[in-house]
């Protein structure tokens, strides 16, 4: 059986099953005993899968991330509008959603915002970096050999 | 168990493969390289860059060859060759290094023009003139010296040292890479279509835009990741004085006015194109005028006794750093005005402008049959003083006062005193009009333009240089004793003192002579110096290894030496418990120079009682607080660093060759593609699976 072919039936066991982990070990076991290598990991390696969490779970997650991305972390930010992008708009509603769905709108402003930031700062920075005088010279992590 | 079998066979093979084959890296086989090749680099200053710079990878092009006129011309019409090529490395005779032949190639080739080489075809084919200095050299600002009339003291001078230009700029001297050169160019260059060679320059220089800017830079540090870089460093050595030890006015005597006579001479001199181990230049300026120097010091230190009678003090200077904008005499006043001359010690009187009776310089003397006196003011110059020097030796020639003066450091000294206090003579062979060096600043002026064959000169040979400068100091000397102190004394100084001399500042400053006036410590410093001469470039701050300032240091003052001690026997303990004692003059335990000593004393050490300061030399510009380097009251010139030179030759393949091989490589990797899937299509080793996510 080929590793593909493990985790569809790991998800196809998930749906039918409210927890989540167990039964996936369960099939994993399995193939351990199939297979030599020992490169086989079990959940311990994927990425969190936003399906297997419960809705309050979910809603912590996007919440963090919102918070998080105020700490001067647009990535953040980033992150949570595309990842929760279909939680908030795609997915069939549940009573988190409406809160999500805030925080994805915000999330993508902030981004847009800080984008907008740096693009105007790395423009400005390139071309008055000589006008300014000292202070280019000071702001200048690496100073150019050679050139002015 | 099979695979690791298999993967020890193939790991032993390789290691036998690899021990038995003669490892050669591919880069050494596709260059030649010249290492005596001599460059250009970046100097900056207030407002300007000066020199050339060239990208961090080094400038590549296409070589083309030019002789003389005729091909020069060829060259710059022939608008197809100029088209097809993208980028040039023009190969000159040095004879065409004008400013007219570097403008019409720039113009003509824009951007194409990504060097210069130059050469010398061999030492008998040298060009009659050669100077990159300016026409009126040192002459661009205000604070010189407002003369009635500009004289073109160097009529033959390009200016290409104080232009700034975007590629790299080299030069190679010696005959046998001239001659590789013209061997590769003749083999490969010989049609368009051929394989052709090409050129590499690489001569980059971390300085850009000013000195501010550079300055500036040098101190930005982000110390979480490491050392700042240093960028460029400003331009200054050391003035050094000296005068007989027993004439120290102490603080609470006063000091007369006008009872000091300051005999100056410079130390450095500057070329376009320098080399780090060759020919420095600097014979007729101002190696000529550093002998004479010393001579006329150890002649004064002959008659020390009878000097002593007089009131008047005799100092003997060394400016260094005057060649670019005369950054050293500017700094020696700035420090004279704000009471730090002589320095060393507070309880001596200090030395200010009104205390100088007169100043002799010493400058650009070339073994000419005529020597010219300039003075000025005419107010204050004193006319028996001229008159008796010119009786004592016929060969000098007054000028007359207020003519203009030669660039010379005195014109400082006169301008920041406005030529009232005391009167200047320069001793020089240049005339009312012309500096008479073909030569000047530039690597060309060597001991050759002065009769002196470098490869049979010995320790004591006498030379006609020798002679000359002897024929010429101990009138001068006369004169000096005569006019300045009123005593009437017959001067001679041994032939053997100058040959010495001669030999050590031209041939090898690692000679017998700065062993013998200086302790052992110092004596080792100059060992790894040996068999080169006394190097006469800019010197940049802080002070690089140059011997040339110990050197003038501890002979000057050993010349200048107290003499009654050369009778009296001291051990190297009692000499320096006589140093604790005195803290105006310096006492030091040496060898001994014979000729200098008479022949009543003979001990096997003597203890040398002198009189020596050394000063930085750099422009108040650095040493100000809080000045702005951009204006332009001070002289700011900066030297840039850089790391590696280098010029390397290679073959330009052809354009089918090229093509040719882009399409193997474009060929190979697509095959190795193929050959991974089809590996990985009838295998079945996990190893190409991909990972489980």
């Amino acid at each position: 059986m080929s590793i593909p072919e493990t985790r569809w039936r790991c998800e196809q066991f998930h749906q039918s099953r409210t927890n989540a982990n167990n039964g996936c070990q369960i099939i994993n076991a399995q193939i351990h005993s199939d297979y030599e290598e020992s490169t086989v990991e079990s959940n311990k390696g994927n990425m969190v899968s936003l399906e297997k969490k419960s809705p309050e779970e979910r809603l912590n997650i996007c919440r963090k991330y919102y918070f998080g991305g105020f700490a001067f972390l647009p990535l953040l930010w980033l992150i949570n509008a595309i990842w929760f992008y279909k939680q908030a708009f795609k997915v069939e509603p549940y009573p988190q959603q409406a809160q999500i769905r805030t925080y994805v709108i915000r999330s993508a402003i902030g981004t847009l915002a800080w984008l907008l930031i740096i693009i105007i700062w790395n423009v400005l920075f390139q071309v008055f970096r000589t006008k300014m005088g000292p202070a280019g010279d000071y702001l200048t992590f690496v100073v150019p050999r050679g050139y002015y | 168990m099979m695979y690791s079998l298999f993967f020890a066979i193939s790991l032993f093979y390789s290691l036998i493969f690899i021990s038995g084959s003669q490892s050669k890296r591919v880069g050494d086989e596709m260059y030649v390289s010249f290492d005596r090749a001599r460059y250009c680099v970046r100097r900056l200053n207030a407002t300007h860059e000066i020199g050339c710079q060239s990208t961090t990878r080094g400038n590549s092009g296409r070589m083309y060859m030019i002789e003389n006129d005729e091909e020069f011309k060829t060259y710059l019409q022939g608008d197809k060759m100029i088209d097809s090529v993208t980028s040039f490395i023009i190969v000159m005779n040095v004879r065409l290094f004008d400013s007219s032949h570097v403008d019409q190639l720039m113009n003509r080739l824009q951007s194409k023009l990504n060097g210069l080489l130059l050469y010398l075809k061999s030492n008998s084919s040298r060009p009659e003139y050669f100077s990159s200095d300016d026409q009126c050299p040192n002459h661009r600002y205000s604070y010189y010296l407002n003369q009635t009339e500009t004289v073109n003291w160097n009529s033959k001078g390009t200016g290409l040292f104080f232009r700034s230009f975007p590629f790299p700029i080299m030069l190679i001297d010696e005959k046998d890479d001239y001659e590789q050169l013209v061997r590769f160019y003749r083999q490969f260059n010989s049609s368009h279509s051929s394989p052709a060679c090409g050129l590499e320059l690489k001569t980059f220089q971390n300085a850009a835009h000013t000195s501010k800017t550079c300055m500036r830079r040098n101190d930005i540090t982000h110390s979480l990741i490491d050392l700042p870089e240093m960028f460029c460093d400003p331009i200054g050595g050391l003035n050094i004085y000296s005068k007989l030890p027993q004439m120290i006015t102490s603080i609470p005597q006063e000091r007369q006015p006008k009872s000091v006579v300051l005999i100056l001479a410079a130390t450095d001199s500057f070329q376009m194109f320098t080399k780090i181990q060759g020919s420095t230049g600097g014979a007729q300026q101002p190696a000529v005028a550093l002998i004479s120097l010393l001579t006329l010091a150890h002649l004064v230190g002959q008659v020390q006794d009878e000097v002593r009678k007089q009131n008047k003090e005799l100092v003997f200077l060394t400016i260094d750093g005057d060649t670019l904008d005369y950054s050293g005499s500017i700094k020696f006043l700035y420090d004279m005005n704000r009471g730090s001359f002589p320095g060393g010690n507070k309880n001596e009187q200090r030395i200010k402008p009104e205390h100088i009776h007169s100043i002799i310089e010493l400058q650009a003397l070339s073994m000419t049959d005529q020597l010219w006196l300039h003075s000025y003011p005419s107010s204050l110059t004193n006319q028996t003083f001229i008159n008796t020097l010119v009786s004592n030796q016929p060969m000098i020639k007054p000028i007359s006062p207020d003519s203009p003066l030669p660039p010379a450091s005195s014109q400082i000294f006169l301008r920041e005193t406005s030529s009232s206090l005391f009167p200047a003579y320069i001793l020089s062979s240049a005339d009312a009009t012309q500096l008479n060096n073909p030569y000047y600043h530039s690597f060309f002026d060597d001991p050759s333009t002065l009769s002196i064959d470098l490869s049979t000169l010995e320790y004591n040979s006498t030379t006609k240089l020798s002679l000359w400068v002897k024929r010429v100091v101990e009138p001068l000397a006369q004169t000096l004793v005569e006019s300045f102190v009123g005593a009437r004394v017959n001067v001679n100084i041994q032939q053997e003192i100058i040959n010495n001399l001669v030999y050590c500042i031209l041939k090898n400053i690692n000679c017998p002579l700065i062993h013998n006036v200086s302790n052992q410590s110092v004596g080792n410093t100059f060992v790894p110096f040996d068999e080169t001469p006394m190097p006469f470039t800019i010197n940049s701050y802080p002070t690089a290894k140059t011997p040339t300032f110990p050197f003038i240091q501890y002979v000057l003052s050993y010349f200048l030496r107290d003499r009654s001690y050369d009778f009296l026997n001291f051990t190297r303990l009692s000499c320096k418990e006589r140093a604790s004692n005195d803290s105006f003059r310096s006492y030091r335990f040496v060898g001994g120079y014979l000729p200098s000593l008479s022949e009543n004393s003979s001990l096997p050490g003597y203890c040398v009682r002198s009189y020596l300061r050394s000063v930085q030399s750099i422009s108040p510009a650095f040493v100000i607080d809080g000045y702005d380097l951009s204006q332009t009251t001070y002289p700011a010139w900066t030297e840039s660093r850089w790391t590696t030179i280098s010029l390397r030759v290679f073959i330009i393949p052809t354009g089918t060759h090229e093509v040719v091989t882009l399409i193997i490589g474009i060929l190979l990797f697509s095959v190795s593609f193929f050959v991974l899937l089809a590996l990985r299509h009838f295998t079945k080793l996990s190893l190409l699976q991909p990972s489980c996510s």
